[in-house]
């Protein structure tokens, strides 16, 4: 069954067949929470956020109709929670932990790439929640400007107006960096 | 295609020409043969989307012990499911019943097209113009009926 496409754990899931929802359940949970973190800024609401989502996915599987992928109507669940929830205490998230500390890592390297990473997260949270989500989906979840459209729900033009604006706003706080990623000991 | 466009496409739809559909990308690739300032656009737009992309990638914070909490709460006792009341066959549920926009503009034209032709369309209901009852002559027993209405002579 770990094999199964996510259609057909959702087929299963609409007779009840409860080990295919934990199955399918556990293909998202780790995307959903930090597609909801990022988003509401919060991590308790984000697991809040995420348990809402899968336990509509159970309830509603038997009315499910494959008009679009499941990981579309999913990850939509979790984005109108995140909206229609807003933000609570603005928060600034700290850079992962990361790999085990390499010894040989270039300390000033790995400095700079967590205030970049700070920076980032930072510049990304302050956006408007639609355009966030917009770029959230594009650069972490790799989605199509299509795909993120029907998550949305709305129209592909409407995703290609919030990423300009979104970029023109990242460009602006995040410009400086495009010339100091490169790493002290690199050449050109 | 000119430079502010190339700019807000590229911010739209990323900085990956391959991605971009034929009536966009051909137009955009000449451009860059001919304008310095649209390749540096582009090496800008590269650059900041790798920003994003790694600064995105390393502040992500783990979430293994979030997930695990969330599916052991949903581990639990699952409500009930919502089924329709009547089992409808497989086809039927397939038919995407969501309003979709051709379906509506279709609707909206056979509604305007169907009041067009109430209001001006051909009187198809009579060929002789307005039914006229002729008044009985006066020997006839219905003469009260059908003679002209005394005070206004308008006729039946």
């Amino acid at each position: 069954m770990d094999e199964a496409s996510d259609e057909d754990l959702v087929r299963r899931v609409a007779q009840g067949d409860e080990p295919a929802f934990r199955l399918l359940a556990r293909r998202y949970a780790r995307r959903a929470i930090s597609l909801a973190r990022r988003i509401t800024g919060n991590d308790a609401d984000a697991e809040e956020i995420v348990q809402e989502a899968l336990l509509r996915v159970w309830v509603n599987a038997p009315r499910w109709r494959p008009v679009a992928a499941f990981r579309t109507w999913f990850y939509r669940v979790v984005l109108n929670l995140c909206l229609s929830r807003g933000r609570r205490a603005p928060f600034l998230p700290l850079p992962a932990a990361g790999d085990p500390i390499d010894a040989a890592a270039d300390l000033e390297n790995r400095l700079h790439d967590e205030e970049v990473a700070r920076l980032v997260a930072a510049a990304v949270a302050a956006l408007p929640d639609r355009q966030r989500a917009a770029i959230v989906l594009t650069y972490e979840e790799g989605l199509s400007n299509a795909e993120t459209a029907q998550i949305l729900d709305t129209s592909i033009s409407s995703v290609e107006a919030l990423l300009v604006r979104a970029k023109r706003t990242l460009r602006d706080k995040l410009g400086s960096l495009a010339g100091l990623t490169e790493k002290p000991d690199e050449t050109r | 295609m000119k430079l502010a466009e190339f700019r807000d496409i590229v911010d739209a739809r990323g900085a990956d020409l391959s991605t971009w559909p034929d009536h966009l990308r051909v137009p955009a690739e000449s451009l860059l043969a001919a304008e310095p300032a649209a390749r540096a656009c582009l090496d800008e737009a590269r650059r900041i989307d790798d920003v994003i992309a790694r600064g995105l990638q390393a502040s992500a914070v783990p979430v293994d012990l979030a997930a695990a909490r969330v599916l052991a709460r949903i581990a639990r006792e699952l409500p009930r499911q919502r089924r329709f009341a009547v089992p409808w066959p497989a086809a039927l549920l397939d038919v995407d019943l969501a309003p979709s926009r051709w379906r509506l503009a279709g609707l909206a034209a056979v509604a305007a097209l169907g009041i067009v032709l109430g209001l001006f369309g051909p009187d198809i209901g009579s060929r002789d113009g307005p039914m006229v009852i002729a008044s009985a002559s006066a020997e006839s027993g219905l003469a009260a009926v059908f003679e002209p209405e005394p005070l206004t002579g308008v006729r039946p």
